[in-house]
């Protein structure tokens, strides 16, 4: 594994730390109590520290420490959920991550002066013993290439280091030999063992120490590293280290006694295992030694559980979660290699479809042994396409978890107030449409902020909560994903909708709308209605780009408002964007495909029951008039006039809710397709959304219903006809 | 046959690269996403070295160590605390639940090696 891999899990884990991140601070906005919010928030960041300092990102690691220390001190109070700073921190981890996606993209690391310096303010009376922003941590980046150990110098200061140990010594996991060892890398050491408080055999207690030892090491190490060796025994043992000025001579105050000991200074090369002992008398001295460690490595310790262990209060995680937090466990994947496996999926079920065609041509008997084993391969095929789809698969949290930032920044921008409420977040979609959400949602979002809810004083005189509430909410309903984003402001103006509409030319003046139709203005291209651009919405583009940009996923977009009470706009998205469910249909010989989503249901129909209303085909559907459109005629196959004696209607719905018949030859089934987009290999067609292969090995053109119905209805109905008759004729 | 070291961290990232650079070593390395994972990776590995992080979900390095030192299934092998706490308070807290010593991140591969062979026996 190299470094550049462990990096690309660095980044991975640093988007599953922000998400958490996220998640805590909404958690804590609606509920203050849970102060295990704050503690997780604090591992996240930390955790990204720590990360960081070992690839070298030294701004993420100062920045990202800032973070840590502020939010250090307020996980430490006695009310962490409500501690206003955390509004602070929120932010400061916006900018966070942005300094993380620029030291990932290798783009130029923001500027978090100004976050560094608010925070050092708000916490300036907390973090007294840190003096200064001079921060102790210090990146170092790792190098994994293989590397030895090198060799000490020889000669220089020389340490004195008496030392006792106590029982907790062993239990700790040291041992004096070990110490001896790493000293004797140092330099020149000697020990000398104090064996004298050893008892004889029948007062040994095999749980008492009795041996202290001293050891001499002349090194020209700095004193610091003498000190770090010895420090991991400080408070399990008595001890004592004093440092005599460097001589040169060292080994002139060591008598005798390196000779006693030397065995130590053998382990210091590869055989770990040899004989630590050489001299006579020593030899049982270290004998003693090790005989209770050996035992007491074994031992399972139970009374050496020292007292002070055990009063230990557990920490809050240890007590609030139990052993059981059990997740099934996941595998990353590269999303290409599932995309890959979707299309060998797609390809599979156009054969299987082609087969089951030249079968069923072949034998017409419904039961015969081979078509029962085609219906349970289409069964299968199915199945495995399910489970497929399944893979790319994923909540949709993660994106609703980033609007929070969106509603704090637009927030703090509008001066206005708002709390992002979550519904649903863990309902799952392709990952495809998940990506595609983020940039519509955020619109939205600030829209929502901008032009929805109310400042806090208007709010107030309304008698509304000062704060107002956006809510976020996802759901599967009938093979779609449907998003709704709601807030709970002032509602649109549907006064001023029409006003500007009727300056801007989108509609006629004195048009008559249904409520809904002028609510759906706002979609219409360059409508935007804010008196002037502000910062927030109005950068150049409006709600039209947003329904472009979901349109572009096959999905829908609707708005209702409620004058005083707000505004919801619901987007309805398919689940994956490969496969779709669609009807075959036949106009003058031409195959195409109609989106199962769009049809509300069909009829057939006699030719003398279609009227003409003012130039323009209709249809009675139970008591109410529907607009005809004549596919074939519309595409421009036949003539306007042309029409078959029979035909089949396709009632169909366009996302904005306009309803319309779709008058086609005759109607062949119902069938998955796999989506093959033509733009990617043609050009953009207008009125056809993508292309797909039947089970004949034939393409057909997959209809766009919602293009159809608003360019041949449009926002004005009265002249949809005309723009039919043009293009028929053309 | 090579030494076995247990690494306990929270952070997938500390992980691998705990991972990359004691194997590039010659050590066999056991790794657990947290205390409780720790605990159960500790049964089937008898680890000669156990590194862990303090900051860490599910259970702690606190009480992760204090279980290793105390549970059913005790290990005495020394236990290392890797962590970006450099602060005292913290090393002594991580001492009296029975760590060996500490090592504070971010580690270099030396210093990581250099603080398992002080150690290992």
């Amino acid at each position: 594994m190299d470094l550049d891999s462990i990096k690309v899990t660095f980044f991975q884990e640093c988007a599953d730390q922000l998400a958490e991140v996220e998640q805590g601070f909404m958690t804590l906005q609606s509920d203050p109590e849970e102060v295990d919010c704050v503690h997780a928030i604090f591992r996240a960041i930390h955790s990204i520290k720590g990360g960081a300092g070992a690839f070298g990102f030294t701004e993420l690691v100062e920045f990202a420490h800032k973070v840590e220390n502020g939010l250090d001190v307020i996980r430490n109070e006695p009310d962490p959920g409500r501690d206003p700073r955390l509004d602070l921190i929120a932010s400061a981890c916006d900018q966070l991550s942005d300094v993380i996606a620029a030291t990932r993209d290798g783009g130029e690391i923001p500027d978090t002066s100004d976050f560094v310096a608010k925070l050092s303010e708000a916490f300036a009376g907390d973090i007294s013993d840190e003096p200064e922003p001079e921060i102790e941590f210090d990146a170092v980046p790792i190098d994994l290439t293989p590397l030895s150990l090198e060799e000490a110098a020889p000669a220089g200061t020389t340490h004195t280091i008496n030392i006792k140990p106590t029982l907790a010594f062993y239990q700790r996991g040291n041992d004096v030999q070990k110490l001896a060892r790493n000293l004797s890398e140092l330099g020149e050491l000697s020990v000398e063992t104090d064996s004298s408080q050893v008892p004889n055999l029948s007062g040994f207690d095999s749980t008492k120490t009795y041996l202290c030892f001293t050891l001499r090491l002349t090194t020209e190490s700095p004193d610091d590293e003498v000190s770090d060796i010895i420090e991991w025994c400080e408070g399990d043992c008595e001890i004592t280290h004093s440092i005599d000025a460097p001589d040169g001579g060292a080994s002139d105050d060591m008598p005798d006694l390196d000779n006693l000991l030397a065995g130590f200074e053998s382990a210091e090369g590869d055989d770990d295992e040899a004989e630590t002992s050489t001299g006579e008398e020593p030899e049982i001295a270290l004998e003693a030694v090790t005989a209770p460690v050996a035992e007491i490595e074994t031992l399972p310790s139970p009374e050496a559980n020292l007292p002070s262990r055990e009063a230990k209060e557990p920490t809050p995680a240890q007590k609030d979660k139990p052993a059981t937090l059990k997740t099934s466990p996941t595998i990353r994947v590269e999303s290409d290699r599932v995309d890959r496996l979707i299309n060998l999926m797609g390809e599979a079920v156009i054969s299987q479809a082609m087969l089951a065609q030249s079968l069923s041509t072949e034998m017409d008997n419904r039961d015969s042994p081979s078509q029962n084993m085609l219906r349970e391969i289409e069964r299968l095929m199915r199945e495995i396409q399910e489970s497929v789809m399944a893979i790319r698969a994923q909540p949709v949290k993660p994106v609703f978890m980033r609007m929070s930032r969106i509603v704090r920044e637009a927030c703090s921008h509008t001066g206005k107030k708002a709390v992002l409420a979550l519904e649903g977040e863990n309902t799952e979609v392709d990952t495809t449409v998940i990506e595609g959400l983020s940039d519509p949602l955020t619109h939205m979002i600030r829209n929502a902020i901008d032009h929805g809810i109310e400042t806090p004083e208007d709010r107030r005189a309304k008698g509304k909560d000062e704060q107002g509430t956006i809510k976020l909410s996802a759901c599967h309903q009938s093979g779609r994903i449907v998003v709704s984003v709601e807030d709970d402001g002032a509602g649109l103006n549907r006064e001023r909708l029409v006003k500007k509409a009727t300056e801007k030319g989108i509609i006629e003046p004195g048009a008559e709308l249904s409520e809904s139709e002028i609510d759906n203005l706002i979609f219409a291209p360059g409508f935007s209605t804010a008196e002037q651009l502000t910062d927030l919405s109005g950068r150049g583009v409006g709600m039209d780009v947003v329904r472009q940009s979901i349109q572009a996923l096959g999905g829908r977009v609707s708005i209702s408002s409620n004058p005083g009470h707000g505004t919801q706009i619901r987007l309805s998205l398919p689940l994956t964007l490969a496969i779709l469910d669609g009807m075959v249909v036949r106009a003058a010989d031409e195959v195409f495909i109609v989106p199962l989503s769009c049809v509300l249901e069909t009829l057939s129909v006699a030719k003398e029951n279609v009227h003409d209303i003012g130039g323009k085909p209709v249809v009675k559907v139970r008591d109410t008039l529907v607009p005809v459109i004549n596919i074939a005629a519309r595409l421009g196959f036949r003539t306007i006039d042309e029409m078959p004696e029979k035909a089949t209607l396709l009632i169909v719905e366009s996302q904005s809710g306009a309803s319309a018949a779709l008058l086609v030859d005759q109607f062949d089934g119902q069938q998955q397709f796999v989506i093959k987009s033509l733009e990617a290999n043609f050009g953009r067609v207008s009125d056809v959304s993508a292309a797909t292969i039947l089970g004949t090995g034939r393409i057909a053109l997959i209809l766009d219903v919602d293009e159809i119905l608003e360019t041949a209805l449009g926002l004005r109905q009265n002249n949809g006809s005309v723009l039919v008759m043009e293009r028929a004729v053309a | 046959m090579s030494q076995t070291i247990l690494a306990v961290d929270d952070s997938r990232t500390i992980r691998q690269l705990v991972e990359a650079c004691l194997k590039g070593a010659g050590f066999n390395v056991v790794t657990a996403e947290d205390g409780q994972d720790g605990l159960a990776k500790l049964e089937g590995c008898e680890p000669d070295v156990i590194i862990t992080d303090i900051n860490m979900p599910n259970l702690d390095g606190y009480g992760f160590i204090s279980a290793v030192r105390g549970g059913s299934n005790s290990s005495a092998a020394p236990i290392l605390v890797l962590t970006t706490e450099s602060s005292q308070e913290k090393k002594v807290r991580a001492r009296d639940a029975g760590a060996t010593g500490w090592i504070v991140k971010p580690f270099s591969p030396e210093k990581l090696l250099a603080a398992i062979n002080r150690v290992l026996a």
